[in-house]
């Protein structure tokens, strides 16, 4: 059998008979130049290994993820706190998407589409009480679910939630925040109405990605730290010990 | 398999299916690009019975890799750098040689014609089998050895010429 680089090569990768096997360390035990080539084309993965190892070594891409996060525990946008909150954002409007955006957080605001009284009382009723990550039916064919949750630079707490009405057949992503004991919506997206619970997730999930980035004052809070809050009605101080990125 | 299985095997294949991108791509973004093109194209086709699913995957990965990433590639010219991420080093010397060398293996892997990138990718990183690798690509496994031998080949010709001139 001639030794060539393509027998090294399919020895390394032990591919060859137990019996070609041999032959080769036969040969590379008599044949220094053979043993130099082995170790080379050796060196050659482990190099190439090495890279993919060190650029592998960074967060895997969220919006993969999100295509494949199935359970309702997940539907909480995943943010990697690697890479700091503020930048991670995109613009990635759903083509049906507009934004209505409150300007100005004091009095005299007008708001075109307010949600009617009854509606906003029991989207208030699942936003103090209830968990991110979970779909409630809140009043006929209408589904809400709270997704994340954060304080801005005043110091509220604000969570962003998705609203499907089944019967209407639409779709919002919108934000409201707590004042005083009252939640206020601050900022709304229509998105495309779908059945479909990943595309639904992964796409509208971040229509108000651009109104996040300027609102949040720090790295959204874990699931955990929601807890703590819902337990306490709101009522623990912000944790500034959460990474506060740049 | 019901989607939601689909989508539970392919979370548990997505490090090896992007180690295998960074492998065909040498840079996280355009990797993780691919990452996510592969996901929705193996979320919306019927996968075939007689395959696994990590084969499929990668062979579905590669597909879309030659047609839409290599096609608008401008060929690496020597200034280009790696996307490098955060290394361990605090030195500063240290970071500037690591930096180098990653440079190095992204020059060295973008100078190998597509196929043989793929066999370095199936091969030497992700450590799949001949046989493996010539039913994912649909290539006798002969020609996984000979064209996997000349990658290497290649590779280490590369890394000799850099060596001796630096």
């Amino acid at each position: 059998m001639l030794i060539n680089d393509q027998i090294l090569s399919a020895f390394l990768d032990d591919e060859l008979s137990a019996d070609e096997a041999e032959q080769v360390r036969d040969y590379i035990a008599e044949h220094d130049e053979a043993a130099a080539r082995l170790a080379q084309l050796a060196m050659t993965d482990q190099r190439v290994r090495a890279y993919v190892n060190d650029l592998s070594a960074t967060p895997m891409p969220r919006k993969a993820l999100a295509l494949l996060d199935d359970d309702a525990a997940h539907n909480v946008i995943p943010l990697h706190s690697s890479r700091g909150f503020k930048g991670i954002v995109q613009q990635h409007f759903a083509a049906a998407a507009s934004v209505a955006l409150m300007v100005g957080f004091g009095f005299g605001y007008a708001w075109q589409s307010q949600p009617n009284s009854s509606l906003q009382t029991a989207i208030a009723e699942v936003l103090e009480q209830q968990s991110s990550g979970t779909p409630y039916t809140i009043a006929d064919g209408k589904r809400l679910l709270p997704q994340l949750t954060f304080t801005n630079s005043d110091g509220e707490f604000c969570r962003q939630y998705q609203l499907q009405d089944e019967q209407q057949q639409t779709a919002e992503v919108a934000i409201q925040c707590r004042r005083g004991e009252q939640w206020q919506l601050v900022a709304m997206a229509e998105v495309a109405y779908t059945q479909s619970t990943e595309y639904r997730t992964a796409s509208a999930s971040h229509a108000l990605d651009s109104v996040l980035d300027q609102m949040m004052s720090a790295a959204p809070l874990s699931a955990e730290q929601e807890r703590a809050q819902l337990r306490s009605a709101w009522q623990l101080t912000p944790n500034r010990t959460q990474t506060e990125e740049h | 398999m019901t989607s939601k299985e689909l989508k539970q095997q392919l979370h548990d294949i997505l490090p090896p299916l992007r180690r295998f991108a960074i492998s065909l791509c040498g840079s996280v973004s355009d990797a993780d690009d691919l990452v996510q093109s592969t996901v929705e194209r193996l979320l919306t086709r019927t996968m075939p019975d007689d395959v696994e699913l990590i084969a499929w995957a990668f062979k579905v990965c590669r597909n879309i890799w030659i047609d839409d990433y290599r096609a608008r590639k401008v060929r690496e010219k020597a200034t280009q750098h790696v996307e490098l991420q955060r290394t361990q080093s605090a030195d500063n010397e240290e970071r500037v040689t690591h930096a180098m060398q990653l440079d190095e293996v992204n020059q060295a892997l973008a100078q190998l014609p597509d196929d043989q990138r793929s066999m370095i990718a199936l091969v030497a990183v992700q450590g799949l089998s001949y046989r493996e690798v010539a039913g994912i690509l649909g290539v006798p496994t002969g020609t996984v050895m000979s064209r996997l031998a000349r990658a290497r080949s290649k590779l280490a010709e590369y890394f000799e010429g850099v060596s001796v001139c630096s």
